[in-house]
């Protein structure tokens, strides 16, 4: 089998805050593997680390700790230069905003990568304009960002994180500020650039339709994945596709729904265990007979208190 | 990499640098001016630096090209062509016909224009100084004259000059011989321009045949003789070469010993009579009596060329000189010199040439290098003002980059790409600022030379067009580009790391600014302010002499101090007080947080004296407003200066020497005589003497106090001025005419303490006696010298006439009378009436108010041209403050541009954002602005003393010094005017800048875009 081409283990990202509530853990452990020219969504409430996961699954931020190898390559490990040379390779990012240079022309802001790389200034000139003329664009490679519209902006900056011929796209919200006219034919874009070239995607998303491209989507949630879905994903009610993650560290999450379905928090003893099969009961003496927040007595069966709504330990 | 895979690879990483330069290049421009606005702050300061920088330097180079034309204006010739050897030595003659013939190889030479044998000379061979033969050469001493007309027997032949300093010279006033060649061309022109009076001759054969003398008009005046009279005789004196036998006199000078011949000449009639005031080198003889060579028998003449007195003067044309600098003059010079030394004469005569002036020019430079050392002293605070606007420039535009580079960064941008692309785009913008910092300071500097005041100027005096050589230039580019470069590669660094560890660490910790060091710095410059501001209580008589000395009593520890101090002032105070600038909008919203001005608005006051710009724009108002406050303040000290200094010289409009003591009358007939044509009426006309007796008190014959006699009138015809007695003049006066009587400084301990004196009058019969009460001290009497007013005291006119009686006071006999000229008596008037009245016969000098003025104005006051940088600074800080205040406010607006979105998308109106930004921004230009004149007014003080330090260095070089303090003046009308203005500029940058913040789209700027 081939080696993935992203492959994280184990990450942790923890920002450092002077605020009371102390530090903040935006990644829990996290693992994910991606294979080459396969496109997954990443989805999850706000807050749950996506951006973070992006830009430490990308190289562009070094996680506390945990292991990102891209392309077979090591990155956490990497020199700062070495890093940087990498990445060009063969990642690419495209944000929300699109994130043109404002004082740069569509043109120069596609060239821009290639200047970085010191692609050759007439080379680099061929392929952009080829780049432009693919992407639809070719008219405005003048302007400057500001007078480009919502949809040829965001084009612009595909068109920027195309130029590079990466191997693997890190894309956050991409369709997230354009109509959604816009935003289909970018998705339209997507889906050829994944099929015809066969890039791969990992893209952070609400929209169903962007996560609707995805071969799976994985559900993000305190900084570690705990679920996953297939191509039908349904991102109003996530409970309906979710395929439950147990990690190779052995943790195992539970979306809130789940827990509260379950009886919450607390300790419980293996019923049973085969193959590809757990059944879990509740320890009895651990299970609370009065509510801790209103002393409101719980019925046998009760796992949420009737009177307050405090879910039973 | 290996050194050897680095050689390897480096040929191919040049080709492909060079390769992508055009683009690269473009870029960078493109990114310059799009980004304009982020980088105006960089401009400005990159600007400044490079304006004032080049200035200084342009203005040195012009100050000397200046020294360099005046003192070669002063000069008749340009070489002087000398035996080489001394006399007896090899390449010597004698042969008159050989020697007067030398002039037509000379002529024959391009750069020559004009060639004369000359005669008479003091010092000097080609051997050059140190030889000792060098000081051998006298002069052809004057030894009597004989008038034909009038009596000419007491008319010195003895002359003053010489005696301040210089070579050696001889105490007879010499005689100068002037071959033919001096009576036509070059020479003839230059000698007619100095001419007060009749006509230099036409031609060598003009002059024998008038039998023509040109006198110095001192000569003139002291013999009351005027043009066409004559002189029966005229001898003076010449060595032989004493080898060949003595026919004279043996004299002794020195180690040297002389024979001496004398001759006269007979019948000679006054030709002309020329400015002696214009001071030549000491080398050729100065202020001599010009006759004709040819008058003289030719034994004479061949003795005179043996006896080491002829040269051959010689002129070029000195319009084809570099005017660039007195160096590439100097070298045009020191190229003609060898072309006229290599210049083959007949019968193996071996002269040397030697540039007239360039003795001068290596006592010029020392002058220069300290007039040059204070000028930079004196703008070190616009430099530190440019630095400190490039670097918070730097720094907030960086801030403003902070998206951008990240974006680069995302999109494969390593740290040393975006390193190299920030400071190309840097070094585009610095390097247009330093060529047009560069370009206005080659255009400021003739208006800074040509200025004789604070903002004052008096072009056309002297066309000079300085400029800076190759490496001078090289040197302003490295300092003021490298300079920016130097801080934004470390700022860039620090600025790129830090965004690149973002996430690994997310809590930036900010070095906290080091607020002990600032305060100590304001703590040792408010000492050196306080050390200043006694001195200066000290000189205005408001604290006794026991101050005298200030604080800090050690002179090496006071002399830091008062270098030292204004600086620490400045920087120290300018950081303590721009917390409290950046806090007015806090203090604002507590004073006013209740009005209907700002009730809707009070909240968002309170919170923004955090943001970094705000303390930015607080510190630099402050640094400006203080160095304006500072400029203006020595600018008009210095004027004021000027002015004392010139009635301290000239006393009243005019000071007029008589040759004999003369009384009031006699006085008044000579002005009126030459008031002709001036529109002044006689009657206008007022004269007061200063009589001095020796008086000495009752019973006390032995303690004698040269005395000296304020008249009643005297108050309506001298310039008082506060410092004579160290208060009101006024007053002082009354109390003289009272019966007081105030005394010198060094008096202090013999009558200082004594409320009372009883004088006599010394050395006269009689008892008549003036009872005399203590009005204190004096400290001059404006128009004499002070060394006479130090040991002196001073009475009334009432006191006067007690001890000599009304008789001898009415009819008072003076040689100095002071004139005062009445409403007319202006600049041309008094020049006028001075010119007149030296050609009186009874008249031995004049000084006008108005002539002193413009002298002191050109070379007194401080030094030379530094009211000129004052103006400068005062210029640039003005435009600085403006400047800055526009750049920060625009870049304190972009940098809050998303915080005063939100207060928009939360409802506030445009009126109340524009207000909101309105109240904060003037809060702070306002208190800053009063902060920063507050300081400006302490630096003034701070500054006076090392003003007052340099002041006695220059003095010491002009061997001259001045009891005028340094009182400050303050032009508070002309600071409110800037303030205004300040504020005016502010206001409308505040309006159009927050306009385009409240009117941008305000989805992108939330979406951060």
């Amino acid at each position: 089998m081939a080696e993935d081409l992203l492959k994280a283990t184990g990450l942790y990202h923890v920002f450092e805050s002077q605020a009371e509530e102390g530090n903040v853990v935006a990644l829990r452990g996290l693992s994910v593997a991606l294979r080459d020219g396969e496109a997954v969504a990443v989805v999850g409430p706000s807050g749950a680390g996506k951006s973070t996961l992006l830009k430490a699954l990308g190289g562009l931020m070094k996680p506390s700790a945990g292991v990102v190898r891209l392309a077979g390559e090591d990155i956490t490990r990497m020199a700062p230069e070495e890093l940087v040379q990498h990445r060009r390779a063969t990642v690419s990012f495209i944000f929300q905003e699109g994130n043109l240079l404002p004082h740069l022309s569509a043109r120069d802001n596609v060239l821009q990568p290639l200047r970085h790389a010191s692609v050759p200034h007439r080379k680099a000139l061929a392929r952009v304009e080829e780049m432009l003329e693919y992407l639809g664009i070719a008219g405005r490679a003048h302007a400057l960002p500001e007078q480009l519209s919502g949809g040829e902006a965001q084009r612009t900056a595909i068109a920027r994180a195309l130029i590079t011929r990466p191997r693997l796209i890190l894309a956050d919200e991409p369709t997230g500020s354009v109509d959604p006219v816009t935003a289909r034919s970018i998705m339209e874009l997507f889906t050829r650039l994944h099929r015809e070239q066969e890039v791969a995607f990992l893209v952070v998303t609400h929209s169903e339709m962007v996560a609707d491209f995805a071969d799976r989507s994985l559900e993000l949630q305190d900084g570690r994945f705990i679920a996953q879905h297939g191509e039908d994903v349904e991102l109003e009610d996530l409970a309906l596709t979710r395929e439950i993650l147990l990690d190779a560290g052995g943790n195992l999450t539970l979306t809130p729904d789940l827990l509260q379905e379950l009886g919450g928090a607390g300790r419980y003893e293996v019923r049973e265990l085969r193959r590809h099969r757990l059944t879990l009961s509740r320890v009895a003496d651990e299970r609370e007979t009065i509510c801790e927040a209103c002393n409101t007595p719980f019925a046998d069966d009760e796992t949420q208190c009737a009177n307050c709504g405090a879910l039973r330990g | 990499m290996s050194r050897r895979e680095w050689l390897a690879r480096a040929p191919s990483q040049i080709q492909a640098a060079a390769r992508e330069l055009p683009d690269r290049t473009r870029l960078a421009l493109l990114s310059a001016w799009r980004g304009r606005s982020r980088g105006l702050a960089v401009f400005a300061g990159v600007f400044l630096a490079s304006l004032v920088i080049t200035t200084v330097l342009v203005y040195g180079s012009g100050l000397m090209q200046i020294f360099f034309l005046k003192y070669l204006d002063d000069e008749y010739y340009d070489f002087r062509m000398d035996f080489h050897a001394d006399k007896g030595g090899k390449g010597r003659m004698t042969d008159l016909a050989l020697w007067e013939s030398y002039c037509d190889d000379y002529v024959g030479l391009p750069e020559v224009t004009d060639c004369a044998v000359v005669a008479g000379k003091q010092g000097g061979h080609g051997a050059g100084w140190f030889s000792e033969a060098y000081l051998k050469p006298q002069p052809l001493e004057l030894q009597a004259w004989v008038g034909d007309s009038s009596d000419w027997s007491n008319v010195s032949v003895l002359t003053t000059i010489g005696e301040d300093g210089g070579p050696p010279t001889s105490q007879y006033r010499p005689v100068r011989l002037l071959g033919p060649g001096a009576y036509d061309g070059v020479l003839a022109q230059r000698h007619a321009s100095r001419l007060l009076g009749g006509a230099w001759p036409g031609g060598g054969a003009d002059a024998v045949a008038q039998r023509d003398v040109s006198l110095p008009s001192q000569v003139a005046s002291q013999a009351g003789a005027e043009v066409g009279d004559r002189l029966a005789s005229l001898t003076f004196a010449y060595d032989t070469d004493a080898s060949q036998g003595c026919e004279g006199e043996e004299i002794q000078w020195q180690v040297f010993s002389y024979c001496r011949v004398s001759v006269t000449v007979t019948n000679l009639t006054i030709g002309s009579i020329y400015d002696d005031s214009i001071q030549t080198s000491p080398v050729t003889s100065q202020q001599p009596v010009f006759l004709p060579w040819e008058l003289l028998p030719a034994d004479n003449r061949s003795a005179i060329i043996g006896g080491d007195h002829a040269y051959l003067a010689i002129t070029i044309d000195r319009t084809a000189l570099p005017t660039e600098s007195t160096d590439s003059a100097e070298k045009e010079l020191d190229r003609i010199q060898r072309i006229l030394d290599a210049v083959v004469l007949e019968g193996e005569t071996d002269l040397d040439g030697t540039h007239v002036i360039k003795d001068l020019l290596g006592w010029l430079r020392i002058q220069n290098y300290f007039i040059q050392i204070f000028n930079y002293i004196v703008m070190i605070p616009i430099i530190v003002l440019s630095v400190s606007v490039l670097l918070y420039g730097l720094l907030l535009s960086l801030e403003q980059r902070r998206r951008e580079i990240a974006i680069h960064r995302v999109i494969g941008g390593g740290p040393d790409a975006l390193l190299r692309m920030v400071l190309g785009e840097l070094g585009v913008l610095a390097l247009v600022a330093w060529i047009a910092g560069y370009v206005l300071a080659l255009l400021a500097v003739p208006l800074v030379l040509n200025a004789v005041g604070f903002m004052q100027f008096r072009p056309g005096e002297y066309d000079v067009s300085p400029s800076l050589g190759l490496l001078a230039t090289l040197a302003t580019l490295v300092v003021t580009v490298g300079l920016a470069l130097l801080f934004g590669r470390s700022r860039t660094r620090d600025f790129l790391e830090q965004e690149i560890s973002e996430g690994v660490q997310r809590v930036v910790v900010k070095p906290q600014p080091r607020y002990w060091l600032h305060w100590l710095l304001f703590g040792i410059g408010l000492v050196a302010l306080a050390d200043s501001y006694i001195q200066s209580m000290v000189s205005d008589g408001r604290l006794g002499e026991d101050w005298d000395r200030g604080i800090i009593s050690n002179p090496v520890l006071n002399g830091i101090f008062a270098v030292l101090g204004p600086f620490l002032l400045w920087i120290g105070g300018a950081l303590v007080l721009a917390r409290l600038g950046a806090a007015a909008p806090w203090l604002v919203q507590r004073l006013l947080g209740g009005t209907v001005a700002l009730r809707d608005i009070g909240r968002g006051l309170r919170g923004s004296g955090s943001a970094e710009g705000v303390g930015k724009l607080a510190l630099i108002m402050l640094l400006t407003l203080s160095i304006v406050t500072m400029a203006a303040v020595q600018g008009y000290t210095g004027m004021a200066v000027d002015e004392r200094t010139a009635s301290l010289n000239a006393g009243a409009d005019l000071k007029v020497e008589f040759q004999q003591p003369v009384d009031r009358t006699t006085a008044l007939a000579a002005v009126s005589a030459s008031l002709n044509g001036t529109g002044i009426a006689a009657n206008d006309v007022r004269l007061v003497a200063v009589p001095l007796v020796a008086a000495h008190p009752a019973g006390d014959e032995y303690s004698v106090y040269p005395t000296r006699v304020i008249l009643d009138g005297n108050r309506d015809v001298i310039r008082w001025d506060r410092q004579a007695f160290g208060g009101d003049p006024g007053a002082a006066l009354d109390q003289l005419a009272a019966g007081g009587f105030s005394y010198g400084e060094s008096l202090q301990f013999s009558v200082g303490g004594q409320s009372q004196l009883v004088l006599n009058l010394s050395g006269l019969p009689g008892n008549q006696q003036a009872t005399v009460s203590n009005s204190g001290q004096h400290a001059w009497h404006p128009g004499l010298e002070t060394s006479a007013t130090t040991g002196a005291i001073f009475i009334g006119e009432a006191s006067f006439r007690a001890l000599v009686g009304d008789a001898v006071a009415d009819n008072w006999r003076d040689t100095v009378w002071f004139v005062e000229l009445g409403p007319g008596g202006d600049d041309d008037v008094q020049r006028t009436i001075a010119r007149t009245l030296a050609f009186d016969a009874s008249v031995s000098q004049v000084t006008s108010w108005e002539a002193e003025h413009s002298e002191v104005e050109r070379n007194g006051g401080l030094v030379f041209g530094t009211l000129g940088l004052l103006t400068l600074q005062f210029a640039v800080a003005t435009i600085a403050a403006v400047a800055s205040s526009f750049v920060f406010l625009s870049l304190v607006l972009t940098q809050r541009k998303r915080e005063l979105a939100i207060l928009q998308a939360i409802g506030a109106s445009e009126w109340q954002v524009g207000r909101l930004v309105l109240f904060e921004i003037m809060s702070i230009t306002v208190v800053s602005m009063l902060l920063g004149t507050a300081l400006g007014v302490g630096i003034s003080y701070a500054f006076n003393g090392m003003f007052n330090l340099f002041g006695l260095i220059f003095q010491s070089f002009g061997g001259a010094s001045t009891p005028v303090d340094r009182t400050l003046v303050w032009p508070w009308g002309e600071l409110l005017f800037i303030g205004l203005a300040v504020l005016a500029v502010v206001m409308l940058a505040l309006v159009w800048t927050t306009a385009r913040a409240t009117r941008a789209d305000l989805a992108r700027i939330l979406k951060g875009e």
